[in-house]
Order: structure tokens, then C-alpha cells, then sequence
């Protein structure tokens, strides 16, 4: 539910973009990033077993 | 007027005027490129019955996201500064940091199927896996922007060379209408948003997180079991 939430918010980015409501949009995008990040981060719990 | 004072020539407008033309061209360009990227997921999702992984959501996540940079800069063209702040260097560096993040999200998934044996996450597509795909377009994401960034120009600014205007004041600009391959573009992306918003939901059912391994979709299985379960008479007990 999440993901999908996350995607709502880009269309709604999107629709602000159309409107020209710029800092709107800046703002909905810092946040569409910022939970992007916490999932992703969420998802990656596991360590990598590479040695470089 | 350029910045010394100089009057551009004829030839130098006709070359600006191109140039915009060209310019908004490639931007179409990426957010049409990215659709068409997601478009081809959504045939290995829905066509080859594939379901994408978290990872892999995440990484049409951070697509949109660099899209929306362009998209950035298509709308607000005619303004040369939104409160003090460059159109183009708002929309590109949205693009570049989506393209970042993508770029770190796909490593991430490449790095876990690297090793010798591993048959990775998915059918690979012309000899590559999905995710080494996307890495690819986010490196070259960020290669467009670095490089509109630095031959990119500002549409109001040329108005303003022509014109002689000198306010920076965007409320006293009219907005223009956006062209109908503008609107068009935007409209497939925005249906493509909404339906990986749709996938999402159903992939991850009532559940707050999606399945690291999905094998189905979860809103529809949830809901065959229920039905199963009232369908079901209780087992008899034998004596």
C-alpha cells in the first residue's frame, strides 16, 4: 500500500506540475523522494556478501 | 540584449529559436523514452506474467521521478526564475537525484544476483536482466541532464533578449496553453503512473509493505481465499 501511495503522490506531482504550481511540485517531489529513500531502505536490510 | 550589452544578430535569434525547438524536443523525448521503458515492463509484467519485485517498483519510482524533471521544464518554460531559482536547474537537478537514487536501487539488485551461478530476478531482455537495464537508463538520465545543463537555455530568457523585458516578476507572464503533443505526452505518463499505482496495490494486497519474493497478487489471492473459506462447508467429523 505504500508503493502504490507513493505512486499517487507522483500523479498528484504531476497534476501540480500541469497547474504550474511550482513549489508545490518541488515540495511533493522532496517528499516523494524522502519515502522512496525509507522504502527502499526498508527493503534493503540484507548485507551484501562481496569481497571487491 | 546579452549580459555586455550587445544586440544579438538575426542569424544568432534564428540559432536561439532553433535551438528551443530542439531543446523541448529532447525532453519530450526523455519523459516519451521513459514511458516507453515502462511500457516494456509492463509487457514482462502483464504479458510474460512476471511480478515485479520491490526493488524493482522502486526503480519505476525513481523513472517517474526523473521524468517529472522534464516535465518541470516543459511547463514552467516561460519562466526564467520561479523565486530566484533557475526553471532549468530545478527540473534537471530533479531529474539528476531521481536518476541517482535509481542508479543506487538498481546497483543494489545487480550486486545481489552477481555472483557466479546466480540465474538472477526474472527473464533477462536482449541478454540483460530488468535492473541492469534501468541502470543503464539512469546513468544515461544523468548524462542527458549533465549535458542540457550545460547547453540548456532558458525559453523566457530569449524571450527577454527579444523583447527587452526586464522583470523577473512570473505573475505579470501569461501562461500559454500547453501544445497537444505536450498534453498528449503527459497523458500517457500520468496513465502509466496509475496504473503502476493500480500493480502496487494489488501486488501488495491490504498489507502495508510488498513481498520481497511475490508469486502472485495478493489483493486477489486475499480475496479467493475468503471466498473459499465462505464457500467451504466445515469438514465432518467421523466417528
Amino acid at each position: 500500500m505504500i508503493a502504490a501511495g507513493i505512486f499517487i503522490l507522483l500523479f498528484l506531482l504531476l497534476a501540480s506540475m500541469l497547474k504550474r504550481r511550482a513549489w508545490i511540485s518541488v515540495i511533493l517531489f522532496f517528499i516523494s523522494m524522502a519515502l522512496t529513500i525509507l522504502l527502499f531502505l526498508h527493503h534493503a536490510t540484507e548485507t551484501l556478501d562481496l569481497n571487491f | 540584449m546579452d549580459s555586455a550589452g550587445h544586440q544579438p544578430g538575426r542569424f544568432r535569434k534564428a540559432c536561439y529559436q532553433q535551438w528551443l525547438k530542439v531543446e523541448l524536443f529532447i525532453q519530450h523525448i526523455c519523459v516519451l523514452g521513459i514511458c516507453a521503458v515502462l511500457l516494456g515492463a509492463f509487457w514482462i509484467q502483464f504479458a510474460q506474467g512476471e511480478y515485479p519485485c520491490p526493488l524493482c517498483l522502486l526503480q519505476r519510482m525513481a523513472m517517474v521521478m526523473a521524468a517529472v524533471g522534464s516535465i518541470f521544464i516543459i511547463t514552467h518554460r516561460h519562466h526564467e526564475r520561479i523565486n530566484g531559482f533557475s526553471v532549468i536547474g530545478l527540473g534537471y537537478g530533479m531529474s539528476i537525484l531521481s536518476a541517482v537514487l535509481g542508479a543506487i536501487i538498481s546497483t543494489r539488485q545487480v550486486l545481489l544476483h552477481i555472483e557466479p551461478g546466480e540465474q538472477g530476478y526474472g527473464a533477462p531482455v536482449f541478454g540483460l536482466h530488468l535492473y541492469t537495464w534501468a541502470l543503464i537508463v539512469f546513468l544515461f538520465v544523468i548524462l542527458v541532464s549533465g549535458i542540457m545543463l550545460i547547453f540548456g537555455s532558458d525559453a523566457a530568457s530569449h524571450k527577454k533578449t527579444d523583447t527587452q523585458e526586464k522583470t523577473d516578476n512570473i505573475s505579470n507572464r501569461t501562461l500559454s496553453r500547453l501544445p497537444w503533443y505536450s498534453a498528449c505526452t503527459f497523458w500517457i505518463f500520468g496513465s502509466i503512473i496509475l496504473v503502476n499505482a493500480a500493480s502496487a496495490f494489488a501486488e501488495a494486497g491490504i498489507n502495508l509493505f510488498l513481498p520481497d519474493n511475490p508469486t502472485s497478487y495478493r489483493l486477489f489471492d486475499e480475496d479467493q481465499d475468503r471466498t473459499k473459506h465462505e464457500v467451504t462447508p466445515p469438514p465432518e467429523t467421523t466417528e
